[in-house]
């Protein structure tokens, strides 16, 4: 052996032992294939809303209107008229008060916010076929205008009815919805629906301190509120949080979406097709191999009987045989019966003339 | 376009009743298209945040693809499972494929908001995480499997052989990943609705959406054509050959028994759907009596009406039927998409949609049948090119 | 793939989707060759 071999060997040799140790090092990082999970965000930014504190004076609605930019209401914001419905979301509305008892318009004690809640796990995003919105690590849920198709798949997949669409434009339609304010955020600024609320209905900071403080008042004043934290698990979690005082459906949040994240239903089926891309072709060209074969076979029969028969009976005789056979799939063994019949038939009546 | 020749003078006239009447929507087509672009979505379409997706959804897109399903079911079976008898039927079928999701994409055109931006998701920044994505990308490349297997058609009608040849060739191949292509993207029609249960009527929703979509796009597929089989040959019988008319019975019953078979086992797995998920209790509601008539009017009566076609070679029974299949794969995308889908709203709150949604979808249809026709005149789909009798 | 850490699911489904995409064009085209591999004959 040469120098430049036997060199070439050890620093084999050491790239084996070394990467022999990698992979064995690996093997400690190794955990059960139940227990896949993610870090999660729990430094992520989110809010606490305590529909106990809520007054229904819409000051949210004005503050993000304002720090939007979007265009004047439809009705005033100091025009208690619009609790007489229950409003949604829309395009120049990226927040709503609604107001939850019988009182009359404007004189309730129960009023909730509805905004994007800025799920840990976002619909939106799950949908989003070219990867518009993003769930970044401070919390906030975000939309790239510059990218939307406007398929609005994602108004379709939201649990909770938040995204709008500007249906009545034509040359940008874009999808609206509540930003988390995340201009602010960038600032460690909380939003402005926040900062403006003059009850402090809402409290911002950490997903972690929200649900602690949350757990706090609904043990210091649990007859203020139901033993509940929407958003804790809902959906996968959400950012943005709410305590009640009466159950949750009588301040329209719905109790039956469940903790599976939105993205967990499509994940199996998803999942399905590359498997669809492997084994068709096995299936496929599998049935076509036994289909040829078949036929193959059918055609070495039909053939088989045909020569049988022209070597008995000429080659007229294999003719009108093998032109029969051809019209069906099956062997037909009536018509090789009856052809072979015929050419005897045949064979001998030609005999007899000929010995007259 | 055709044209007729007068019987007294000879003289060929383009005003044929259907050259006006698609003359005069073609027009209303191109108007509502202006109203479109300039007025946004809002301007023909009853659209709003609780119903993003309306009827160019549900029948322009679910329906359009599900009822070109022929193409690849077709193709299966004369290529794949190798039965030449249905050789002759290939063409029509992948014609009508072709043209079937050519329209989709066109549709598709109208539907969202940012048109121009459609190549995004394939070529600028997938989200691969979504079911739409899939359904994109596979349209796309199964488009362009569809182009290629029709190619042969037009090469031939332009006389360039050496072309064509290269192309009959990819025959198989292209047979092969247009079924892969098929079931992904039929499939995932149906799992576009798997991520919001929550907006979903129980009787409609199930985590095997996916397959009930996939299998009856086999049945749609077949009793398409079937169905177009039926208006061909009352509009170009003389543009066809023998081996397409002496293969016409043979495909009739074949696919008749063929679907009446498979739409015996959708019947079924639909019925474990109710089963699995407890369902019984909605049986009877308004709801429940939507869902008992698509299965029992629109799955299992055409079903059993093929069979006895099948059994007493009643082809008209069968033509028939095939229509009423159609029909109730329209129905079932409609109550996939429109029906289950935020069922629980108070009615003043639901979609119905806008003229200009119904306008768009005639014009799409209807240039899809010019150029069905343009095509059908012009190109060796009902019969042979004589210069390439037998040779694929 | 142990040192990419995923903070949600949304990462990580991103993240195998993506790949998975990729490979299945590898797939298709792999197995065709593998086919034609299959029906071919050895050259003794």
């Amino acid at each position: 052996m040469n120098r430049r071999k036997f060199l070439g060997a050890v620093g084999a040799a050491g790239l084996t032992v070394a990467g022999a140790g990698k992979v064995l090092a690996a093997d400690k990082q190794v955990t059960g294939a139940s227990i896949k999970g993610v870090k999660g965000l729990p430094d992520s930014y989110a809010v606490l809303f305590d529909c106990n504190r809520c007054i229904g004076c819409r000051q949210c609605e004005d503050a993000c209107n304002y720090e939007q930019n979007l265009p004047e209401p439809d009705v005033d914001f100091w025009d208690t008229g619009v609790f007489e419905r229950r409003r949604r979301t829309d395009w120049k509305t990226y927040t709503i008060v609604n107001q939850y008892d019988d009182k009359p318009p404007g004189a309730g004690q129960l009023y909730r916010k509805t905004q994007c809640m800025h799920c840990m796990e976002p619909a939106c995003a799950s949908s989003c076929f070219v990867r518009a919105f993003a769930k970044r690590h401070d919390g906030a849920v975000t939309y790239d205008a510059k990218m939307c198709v406007g398929c609005r798949y994602c108004m379709m997949a939201c649990p909770f009815n938040i995204p709008a669409y500007e249906y009545h434009i034509a040359s940008d339609p874009l999808v609206t919805k509540c930003t988390f304010c995340e201009h602010r955020l960038e600032k460690d600024e909380e939003p402005a629906c926040v900062e403006i609320c003059p009850t402090r209905a809402m409290e911002f900071g950490t997903r972690q301190e929200m649900l602690r403080e949350a757990r706090r008042r609904i043990v210091e004043k649990p007859d203020s509120y139901v033993e509940h934290i929407y958003g804790e698990h809902e959906m996968g979690g959400t950012n943005w949080l709410y305590l009640s005082p009466v159950p949750f459906e009588q301040v329209g949040m719905r109790m039956d979406l469940g903790t599976k994240a939105a993205g967990e239903f499509t994940s199996g089926a998803l999942g399905g097709v590359p498997l669809i891309t492997a084994l068709w072709p096995v299936f496929l060209v599998g049935a076509y191999a036994i289909a040829k074969r078949k036929e193959k076979y059918a055609k070495e029969d039909r053939d088989k009987y045909v020569s049988q028969l022209i070597a008995q009976a000429g080659p007229e005789a294999g003719r009108r045989l093998a032109e029969r056979l051809s019209k069906t799939e099956k062997l037909d063994k009536a018509a090789i019966e009856e052809e072979v019949r015929k050419a005897l038939d045949e064979a001998a009546a030609k005999t007899e003339r000929e010995g007259h | 376009m055709s044209n007729q020749h007068h019987p007294d003078t000879g003289r060929s006239s383009w005003i044929t009743p259907f050259n006006v009447v698609a003359f005069i929507i073609v027009l209303i087509g191109l108007y509502l298209t202006y109203l479109r672009f300039t007025g946004g979505l809002a301007a023909i379409t009853n659209l709003d945040d609780n119903y993003p997706w309306g009827i160019w959804i549900s029948f322009d897109l679910l329906c359009g693809v599900a009822l070109a399903a022929g193409g690849y079911t077709t193709a299966a079976a004369c290529y794949v499972f190798g039965i030449h008898k249905y050789h002759a039927a290939v063409r029509p079928a992948v014609l009508t494929a072709f043209l079937g999701y050519a329209l989709v994409v066109f549709a598709l055109h109208y539907d969202v908001g940012q048109p121009w931006r459609l190549a995004y998701p394939i070529f600028v920044q997938p989200g691969t995480t979504s079911v739409l994505y899939e359904v994109g990308l596979c349209v796309f490349l199964y488009l362009t499997v569809l182009f290629l297997e029709w190619l042969p058609a037009p090469l031939e009608a332009l006389k360039l052989k050496r072309v064509r040849n290269i192309m009959i060739k990819l025959t198989f191949v292209l047979t092969v990943f247009g079924i892969i292509l098929s079931t992904m993207h039929q499939s995932s029609l149906g799992a576009l609705y798997l991520i919001l249960p929550s907006k979903m009527h129980p009787l409609w929703f199930s985590s095997h959406l996916p397959i009930y979509f996939f299998i009856s796009s086999m049945f749609a597929g077949l009793s398409m054509v079937i169905f177009e089989s039926t208006l061909s040959h009352r509009w170009y019988h003389k543009k066809m050959d023998k081996e397409h008319l002496e293969g016409t019975p043979h495909v009739t019953f074949g696919f008749a028994k063929a679907a009446a078979w498979i739409m015996g086992g959708y019947f079924f797995i639909k019925f474990f759907g109710v089963v699995l998920n407890a369902n019984w209790a909605y049986l009877p509601t308004f709801y429940g009596m939507i869902f008992s008539l698509e299965m029992l009017g629109f799955v299992a009566l055409p079903a059993l009406l093929y069979a006895k076609g099948v059994r007493t070679r009643n082809i008209k029974l069968i033509r028939w039927t095939a229509v009423l299949a159609v029909l109730g794969i329209i129905f079932n995308r409609f109550n996939v998409s429109l029906v289950a889908y935020n069922y629980h709203l108070p009615s003043e709150d639901k979609y119905f949609p806008h003229i200009g949604e119904i306008g768009i979808t005639i014009f799409v249809v209807t240039v899809g049948l010019i150029l069905f026709k343009v095509i059908g005149n012009n190109t060796p789909i009902f019969y042979e090119h004589p210069d390439y009798k037998g040779s694929h | 793939m142990f040192d990419t850490v995923f903070y949600t699911m949304l990462e990580f489904e991103l993240f195998t989707k993506s790949w998975a995409y990729i490979f299945m064009g590898v797939t298709v085209i792999t197995m065709l060759a593998y086919w034609l591999f299959i029906s071919g004959q050895d050259e003794d």
